[in-house]
């Protein structure tokens, strides 16, 4: 090329690289500056995942319908931010020796949002709305501890023999046997208190228009989209400082953050790939809260398959042959923590003392030759682990199969969505399974029962794992009134579980949120699942002003 | 031209009854169950049978497909498993931001890629056109989602009037970032097209006649020039339209706009059958439609062409 030539293609390519160094230069004007305000009107914004199906207690079943709903709605009795049993609506309550009779006082003056006040009789609708078929509710097991459940459920009865309301703030319950976690069962979303009227208006969906006592009312709902809240101003422990609540579906985590760093959200989940340099980074590491959730992710494997489901020592083997550190910390970002069993810490009844499993080479090999393979798992056949092939499922997956490979265990992987992975795991297909399993309400009951071999398959036995001796326990756990005596029934379940080792336990999840500095009284729980923090109490929560920056 | 719309409106018929069993076929080949999404994650087989029972999902599958046609027939696309309102309205509300979407999408082409189009072709072998077509060739190549995202972290901000993501009805502010991603990869194809076309026809006969004449360059260009080139470019605007009205599912993702895609997108996941094939039947008729008003517009442009 001459020079000339080489002058004028630089003098064509100078306007074309202008442009480029002019929209390099841009982000420039979009540095945030000064501490970040709260919003002038005084509403809080936060970011859903996946949006809500429903908002009628009765009928739904996912985390963000519960989130939205929780604010809506008031419960008999809610859970502090250490998970026990508190007054809600109830101001108090009793409970007979036997465990068998609870006695609710509720507060007087709680108006539902249409004014009308709020009695026990709008506790048996609500209660018996769960059971009845023509409700089509999947969560009548919220209230089946109740005696007289059964028959309202198959029709035979026309309600709740249990349920006794002697007068408009008295409510007896009566429950077939002795229940422990039954006031947490009271305290989830689908047992909140429904006023019949609305719920029954002709023309209008109760689940788009939900009428409740709770401190924020429903103002509108796009699909998709947006859902707000107005702060109740006849809320029976005063109106909240917060105007309202503003609800964004969004669904892929980074644009959240964005809108989160634009100062558009009050909270967002931070995500994994953005968590190291969140840590690094002063001004975000003093906005991020976490919390170990209770909630446990594991290879499921299949007891009715060979060979592992028929050799203890082999799934041992498989159990101490994963690397539970590194797949928390570099795959999933430290959003995660290491199982050594399966209770998740902060749970009653978690047992810190509990050896468990970790990653031990020697072990695993010393396992394998128990099991009758040699150290190296000679002649072992391969196995298949179904995994949802949504990310960060498949790294964890292929993480699993070089470790178990690393051991002499030959697996080979089959992603799928989590409908067919459900679908599949429902009818006991795969060898192996990853899945996860979230705490419905805190009680061991609820991680250990599902090893219970009445519920095999889509009830939560996926490994179909039976062992009389443990249903005996666990039957006995849920007779036993004295808490202690039941906790170490719960304890001795646990560990028969973690000996036979029907699932690889790898870890429990964390919720990390990115708070901003100017919201107070936003507390954490183990169970806030991800941005939708259906346990953090939004009437406990406001606004102060930022504190100014240090010159 | 009446009798061809006609026939073109009665091969509508065979054209949804094939493409509704198509879907219907690949909705059920798919693994997966959508009890199992719905009921919660304990739920038992007692619990699941109830779910299949209350959305016909247990009959047998034949039925479901002549429940269906007979439904949609009047009107009725059925009931959405996974939120229970109806399906048409579920339609309509994530089409109208979809529907701004792609209009504004094919708006930013339309200026964009037929302006440079029509710029490189006046002047062709300039700087102008090559900094026109090398913005063409990057407007092809880049993906979607990640000019999306490169959109959003560069220009909107604390400090920015345009929206990081979001929908407001008709709003420049949320529109214009995601308008841009999608249009870019239209506005590209058309720049290069209009380019083509145009410099063919720039050197056919009667242009040089109309330039011998004396007419304004710029009147050549508009009038004689971009007139007769306006064939292959009406074809693919069509064709765009109906592409950006079906496709912007990642685009509605990255900025989060409740739209047409993202609610296909969710209803597959969570195994929706009635949401699935009421988008189906809707995306297919949107194209039917515009493949028709675009065969029309050949008429109004080119009055050779008649149709018998």
């Amino acid at each position: 090329m001459t020079q000339s030539n080489m002058r004028t293609c630089s003098q064509r390519l100078l306007p074309v690289m202008l442009a480029v160094v002019c929209l390099a230069a841009l982000p420039a004007c979009n540095r945030t500056e000064g501490p970040p305000r709260p919003p002038a009107d005084g509403v809080y914004r936060l970011p859903l995942t996946d949006g809500p199906k429903t908002l009628d207690p009765a009928r739904f079943t996912d985390v963000d319908s519960e989130g939205v709903a929780r604010r809506i709605f008031s419960t008999l009795v809610t859970l502090d931010a250490q998970l026990k049993p508190a007054p809600d609506l109830a101001e108090k309550w009793e409970v007979s020796p036997d465990g068998l009779s609870y006695t609710f006082q509720l507060r007087k003056g709680v108006l539902f949002h249409n004014g009308r006040e709020l009695t026990s009789a709008d506790v048996r609708y609500s209660y018996e709305r769960l059971l009845r078929k023509s409700t089509l509710s999947h969560r009548g097991w919220v209230v089946e501890p109740i005696s007289g459940s059964r028959e309202l459920r198959d029709g035979t009865a026309d309600s709740l023999s249990g349920l006794e309301t002697p007068d408009p703030f008295t409510v007896r319950i009566r429950l077939t046997e002795p229940f422990e976690p039954f006031l947490s069962f009271l305290a989830m979303g689908s047992a909140a208190i429904v006023p019949r009227e609305e719920v029954e208006r002709p023309g209008k969906d109760f689940g788009l228009n939900p009428v409740g006592s709770g401190p924020f009312t429903f103002v509108r709902w796009r699909e998709n989209d947006v859902i707000e809240l107005a702060r109740n101003e006849k809320y029976y422990a005063g109106p909240a400082p917060l105007a309202g609540l503003r609800f964004r579906i969004i669904k892929e985590p980074l644009v959240a953050y964005q809108e989160y760093l634009a100062g558009n959200l009050e909270h967002c989940a931070a995500p994994e790939a953005y968590l190291g340099s969140i840590r690094q980074d002063p001004g975000l590491a003093a906005q991020l809260k976490s919390v170990a959730t209770l909630s446990t992710y594991y290879v499921g494997i299949t007891m009715t398959h060979k060979p592992a489901g028929e050799n203890v020592h082999l799934r041992r083997a498989m159990n101490y042959a994963v690397d539970r550190e590194f797949i928390c910390n570099k795959i999933l970002g430290g959003t995660h923590v290491p199982a050594k069993g399966l209770l998740p810490p902060g749970l009653a009844g978690y047992d810190p003392a509990l050896a468990g499993y970790r990653y031990d080479e020697a072990k695993a090999r010393e396992e394998l030759t128990a099991a009758g393979y040699g150290p190296g798992g000679k002649d072992l056949p391969e196995m298949t682990l179904y995994y949802n092939s949504r990310p960060p499922n498949p790294q964890v997956a292929q993480a699993v199969q070089s470790d178990l490979r690393h051991a002499g265990i030959p697996v080979r992987l089959q992603p799928l969505e989590l409908a067919a992975l459900l679908a599949a795991t429902n009818k006991g297909e795969p060898d192996l399974f990853r899945l996860g399993w979230v705490g419905d309400f805190p009680d061991a009951d609820n991680f250990l029962f599902i090893f219970h071999s009445a519920r095999f398959g889509s009830a939560g036995n996926r490994a179909r794992y039976a062992n009389p001796e443990l249903d005996t326990l666990l039957a006995e756990s849920r007779r036993e009134p004295d808490a202690q005596r039941r906790m170490a029934l719960l304890r001795k379940a646990e560990e028969m579980i973690v000996a036979d080792a029907p699932w690889i336990f790898l870890s429990h999840a964390q919720t990390n949120l990115l708070v901003k500095p100017y919201v107070s009284g936003f507390t954490l729980s183990a169970m806030d699942m991800g941005p939708s923090v259906n346990r953090v109490d939004f009437h406990k929560v406001s606004f102060t002003e930022a504190p100014r920056a240090t010159p | 031209m009446k009798s061809f719309i006609l026939r073109r409106l009665l091969n509508l018929v065979p054209v949804m009854l094939g493409i509704s069993l198509a879907a219907f076929i690949m909705m059920y080949v798919l693994p997966g169950d959508p009890a199992t999404l719905m009921a919660p994650q304990s739920a038992d087989e007692r619990v699941l049978a109830e779910v299949r029972a209350q959305y016909h999902l247990d009959d047998p599958l034949p039925k479901q497909y002549l429940n269906f046609l007979g439904r949609a027939a009047h009107g009725d696309l059925g009931i959405s498993v996974q939120t229970g309102r109806p399906v048409v309205r579920k339609l309509l509300e994530s089409f109208l931001p979809t529907l701004q979407l792609a209009a504004g999408s094919l708006l930013f082409a339309l200026i964009v890629g037929v302006g440079a189009g029509a710029v490189s072709a006046a002047k062709p072998r300039s700087w102008l056109d090559a900094a026109c077509m090398l913005g063409a060739l990057a407007g092809v190549s880049l993906p979607v989602f990640w000019l999306g995202m490169m959109l959003m972290l560069l220009f909107a901000g604390p400090h920015s009037w345009l929206a990081v993501s979001g929908y407001e009805p008709l709003s420049l502010r949320h529109f214009a970032l995601p308008c841009i991603a999608l249009g870019s990869v239209t506005a590209a194809l058309l720049a290069r097209l209009t380019r083509s076309s145009l410099l063919e026809v720039l050197s056919r006969d009667y242009i040089r006649t109309a330039r011998a004449k004396g007419v304004a360059e710029w009147r050549v260009l508009l009038r004689h020039g971009m007139r007769n080139a306006m064939l292959p470019i009406v074809t693919m605007i069509g064709a765009s339209l109906a592409g950006l009205l079906s496709g912007a599912v990642l685009t509605e993702t990255v900025f989060n706009i409740p739209g047409l895609g993202r609610a296909i997108l969710d209803a597959i996941g969570g195994r929706d059958y009635p949401v699935v094939m009421g988008a189906v039947l809707w995306l297919a008729l949107m194209f039917v439609a515009l493949n028709l008003i675009v065969d029309l517009l050949y008429a109004a442009l080119d009055p050779r062409i008649r149709y018998e």
